[in-house]
């Protein structure tokens, strides 16, 4: 048996390791962010004493004349078109309440249930992450190479499972496949797991990228030392760097 | 106690892993989660602790005041548990809803206290039938992530030991009258002894095989626990079994072989923590809640 205890340490401000050239712009609410007039007013700003105040803390993004504070830690805000994880909290008479992490429960009609692209999830791993660190892509399920799949909901959801063997007919109505999943899948998924919990201990976006290099980096450690601090700081550094060399 | 609500498809997942050894953080049966131990947080109390044990955060102070010993036992002195559910914890102890938890723990503490060895209660005794010091232990849950009990005893005995009672003298002039006279020196103090202090140990029952240190999800999946509090030296003080489920004879017996062999690992790193902490002396960089 493993057990171990230790004294809390100081975090250490990221900026430091990080190395990069332009640094963002924080603000917190109240902050002045520009005393010029001719930008457009976005998201998170208002007008106040003929200068632009911040009313939530984010960073600052400017595009164009348009300026917005995207907020740090936020609960999740739907656009069109996003998918989303949910566990549903309620069944009422002709629709379930869903919990989705935002503002307000959400809301799935019984009649919307068989329209493509919505499932029900069988056996698997629920993540719970901030919404704002689910990098925006073109699709947001992942056949991860190392044998498990990963569906990244924008709304911060992020639901690990193993790869299903082969793409089944829905026989109408759905059965959840109970069967116990293999040893060296479980392994996948608690490592997958563990790594994705430490990507976002250090702040860093997720999407399939960074979480296969996460993987790679966490291989030479055992699953369940990943989660110690400096394993997890040695990890997302050497995933810091290989997504850097990668872009440039 | 905080719920998770699980699909019947993740509990089963669940409870396929704890089968085979594996759990969904990757630990095995009998692995703790990382424990982060600080004494010393509160200024104002004569001893204090900090323990975050995952995602569950336990602040223990201790203050020493003077009072009247019991009348059934005029030598001693005691100790009072009170615990405090904080809403900041979780929704559900908004209001009145963290009261029925809070008592439920502070009567498993005065349980586990409540024998002759654990605290040696006659040194905390001034003078008999008439002064004694009175240890109030207050317990305040910040952030509940599952396996309170164990964090919660981790942290009152990492609190006693850090507790310093000022060394008092009680003077007896010619008419009789008494009077207690404090040291003049702010560092003359007297320090209880925690070697027997017990620690509790959870086991859940899950399926076929127990676990110990459950996280919120795994606590949903289980039916049944057995609370165990153990001594440094492997003796039990006390069982107690929570849950709607029933428990075989025999698998008791196996959890409280595992809770007395657990415990005496628990015990001997809390030990040697409190000990590297207490040698890096008054110098030691603070962390606190800001850290």
């Amino acid at each position: 048996m493993a057990m171990e205890m230790r004294l809390p340490v100081a975090r250490k401000p990221l900026s430091e390791s990080l190395g990069r050239e332009t640094k963002k712009h924080l603000v917190v609410p109240g902050d002045t962010i520009t005393t010029d007039t001719g930008f457009m007013r976005g998201h998170g700003t208002y007008m106040g004493e003929e200068k632009l105040i911040a009313s939530v803390a984010g960073s600052v993004e400017r595009v164009n004349k348009l300026v917005c504070v995207k907020a740090l830690k936020t609960r999740y805000n739907g656009e069109v078109g996003d998918i989303v994880v949910g566990r549903i909290t309620e069944v009422q008479q002709k629709r379930w309440k869903v919990e989705t992490n935002s503002r307000l429960d959400s809301v799935l009609l019984l009649s919307s249930m068989n329209l493509p692209g919505g499932e029900l999830l069988g056996q698997g791993v629920l993540v719970q992450v901030s919404p704002s660190l689910v990098k925006r892509q073109k699709t947001h399920f992942h056949d991860l190479p190392c044998g498990a799949s990963v569906i990244l909901g924008n709304n911060g959801f992020i639901w690990i499972y193993p790869t299903p063997e082969h793409k089944e007919e829905d026989a109408g109505g759905f059965i959840a496949n109970l069967e116990p999943v293999s040893l060296t899948d479980r392994e996948v998924i608690s490592r997958l797991r563990n790594c994705i919990v430490s990507l976002v201990t250090q702040r860093m976006m997720l999407y399939d990228t960074s979480i296969l290099y996460c993987y790679e980096a966490s291989l030479p450690h055992q699953i369940k030392d990943i989660l110690k601090p400096e394993i997890m700081e040695e990890i997302v550094m050497e995933t810091r760097q290989r997504l850097l060399e990668q872009e440039g | 106690m905080a719920s998770v609500s699980l699909s019947e498809a993740e509990k089963v997942y669940i409870v396929h892993g704890v089968q085979e050894d594996l759990r969904v953080d990757g630990r095995g049966c009998e692995d703790y989660r990382c424990v982060e131990v600080e004494t010393d947080v509160v200024s104002n109390t004569s001893g204090s602790a900090r323990v975050k044990l995952g995602h569950t955060d336990i602040l223990v102070g201790v203050k020493a005041e003077m009072g009247t010993p019991k009348l059934e036992k005029p030598n001693e002195g005691y100790l009072e548990f009170f615990v405090d559910c904080s809403a900041n914890a979780t929704p559900e102890f908004e209001g009145r809803g963290g009261d029925d938890l809070g008592t439920e723990i502070a009567n498993t503490l005065y349980r586990i206290f409540n024998n002759k060895s654990s605290v040696d209660l006659q040194a905390l005794c001034i003078s008999p039938r008439e002064h004694c010091w009175v240890l109030y232990v207050d317990v305040l849950l910040l952030e509940c992530g599952g396996n309170l009990f164990d964090a919660i005893s981790i942290a009152v005995k990492a609190a006693l030991f850090n507790t310093r009672i000022p060394r008092v003298r009680v003077l007896e002039d010619e008419e009789g009258s008494k009077d207690i006279e404090l040291s003049d020196d702010p560092y003359d103090c007297i320090r209880l002894s925690v070697e027997n202090v017990p620690c509790i140990v959870t086991l859940c029952k899950i399926g076929c095989r127990h676990v110990v240190d459950a996280t919120l999800q795994e606590e949903a999946c289980s039916l049944a626990s057995v609370l165990v509090s153990v001594t440094s030296q492997g003796v039990v003080t006390c069982m107690r079994k929570v849950g709607k489920g029933s428990l075989d004879p025999e698998s008791i017996f196996e959890m409280m072989e595992t809770s007395k062999r657990v415990g005496k690992v628990l015990h001997a790193s809390l030990h040697s923590i409190l000990h590297k902490e207490e040698s890096l002396g008054p110098k030691r960089q603070k962390v606190g809640f800001l850290g």
